[in-house]
């Protein structure tokens, strides 16, 4: 079978274990190395949503949103989880985004009243997912513990905590953000509870597996939104944002020219390695490109895939370059079923 | 030979200066500016911000002609110096129109740019 080259680096039985945790239990993981600002000032709100996808002309506090902040061509600068906490906005940037994301807001910053900060280094973020996410939280002694799309402050271990529902591992979970004086006390209170500490490579798994795009792999400056499977962050009736434009003709005229696709590869004993960047093959010419992959014990190689739209039907099957005799074969990913809009069938 | 450089200036057009004018009589304005700046969003990044203040800010670039006062937001004035601001009238008129040299690429509506 075919060795990603870019596969976690956890030997084959804790990585199993870890992920079975992610998938059957309750995985935590530290994503430290995302970015988390704070926003505050009177226009912000207001600002963000003129330059990102979602509908953001109100944020209550203790709620939250997913959005986008695309450049005037509909490219992904980067995706944003924002919420809204003691009249302040939290934002999560992708790892090592948060500089450029503050760049970005700066340029188009004019005579706002807006001011951010960039938090990254002070905070510790775990992420707490999997079905028995709720039932350690509760064990932990949050009993209340936010719906989706919703923020709250809470006490674990007698530290103060941020606990946000996000979709950020494909699935449904936790973000755990702390202040770092706390971070050990707060992820050693988790474990006790029944959460199992899952390594980046369990981690990055469990997002391949789920379908969830992450940056410089799934978006960047070289994708749009629709592409990347990101509609359910999209606003189609909020009116002008930048890159509004070009969103809106996308959609209209459906002209989104690939679609992000789960993977899952197969092939003999002793295939060649399969690496990200590689291409997939359609009767010999290239219909796509694999964009993640991760080996994952017991459950197989899978990938993410942009594919050209016209043959990303489900069940397609694909050859790999530089890889004989392995197969890909396509699926629509977990991430996209459970957050784009459904489609009117009429 | 030489090459005659555009002023790196603000223009207002004498039909878009009348129609300032008489936007302010009809609100009853006897003195006031035009505020010219951009504010970031629109489809193409950029959108333009016109605003009848009373006075200028202090920091704003301010220009004369055709008897109004232009007021240029002095962080904006990086994307605008060298615009002419006109007005297309009649059924197929946008209203004020920018005529921007910076400007690389403008949404549909005329409204949003970027540079």
């Amino acid at each position: 079978m075919a060795h990603p080259t870019k596969s976690p680096t956890r030997d084959a039985d804790g990585l199993a274990a870890e992920y079975r945790a992610l998938v059957d239990g309750a995985g935590l993981a530290d994503r430290s190395d995302a970015g988390r600002l704070r926003i505050t000032g009177a226009d912000a709100l207001d600002l963000l949503n003129r330059l990102t996808t979602n509908k953001l002309d109100e944020l209550p506090d203790g709620h939250a949103r997913l959005t986008v902040l695309t450049n005037g061509d509909a490219r992904v600068i980067d995706v944003l989880e924002l919420a809204a906490v003691d009249g302040a906005l939290l934002c999560l940037t992708s790892p090592g985004r948060a500089g450029a994301v503050i760049d970005w807001i700066d340029t188009y910053t004019f005579g706002e009243d807006i001011s951010i900060a960039d938090r990254t280094a002070e905070t510790t973020q775990l992420t707490l997912a999997g079905p028995g996410a709720a039932g350690v939280l509760a064990a932990a002694g949050v009993t209340d513990a936010p719906a989706r799309e919703r923020v709250a402050q809470v006490t674990i271990t007698g530290v103060g905590v941020t606990l946000w529902r996000t979709m950020s591992g494909g699935v449904e979970g936790f973000e755990v953000i702390v202040e770092r004086a706390g971070g050990t006390a707060v992820r050693a209170a988790l474990a006790a509870a029944g959460a199992t500490l899952v390594s980046a490579g369990a981690w990055e798994a469990f997002r391949i597996a789920n379908g969830a795009p992450a940056y410089g792999s799934e978006f960047g400056e070289a994708t749009n939104p629709l592409e990347s499977r990101l509609r359910g962050a999209i606003s189609e009736d909020k009116g002008c944002y930048t890159g509004q434009e070009v969103v809106a003709r996308l959609l209209t005229y459906g002209k989104v020219q690939r679609r992000l696709m789960s993977v899952a590869l197969s092939g003999p004993a002793g295939a060649g390695p399969v690496a990200v960047g590689s291409d997939l093959l359609a009767d010999g010419a290239r219909a796509g490109t694999l964009t993640s992959v991760a080996d994952i014990p017991g459950v197989g190689h899978v990938g993410l895939a942009l594919i050209a739209q016209k043959r990303a039907a489900a069940g397609s099957a694909f050859d790999v370059r530089g890889a004989p005799g392995v197969t890909a074969t396509i699926s629509e990913p977990a991430y996209a079923l459970a957050t784009e809009p459904v489609e009117d069938e009429a | 030979m030489t090459t005659a450089q555009k002023p790196l200036t603000i223009s207002i057009s004498k039909n878009a200066a009348e129609h300032v004018s008489d936007f302010m009589r009809s609100q009853g304005l006897e003195a006031g500016v035009l505020r010219v700046a951009v504010k970031g969003g629109g489809c193409s990044g950029l959108t333009y911000v016109l605003d009848i203040r009373e006075a200028a800010e202090e920091t704003d670039k301010v220009v004369e002609q055709h008897g109004v006062t232009l007021a240029v937001d002095r962080k904006s004035y990086v994307f605008l110096a060298g615009t002419e601001l006109d007005y297309s009238g009649g059924l197929n008129g946008k209203g004020f129109v920018f005529n921007n040299p910076n400007a690389k690429k403008a949404c549909g509506c005329g409204t949003s740019f970027s540079v």
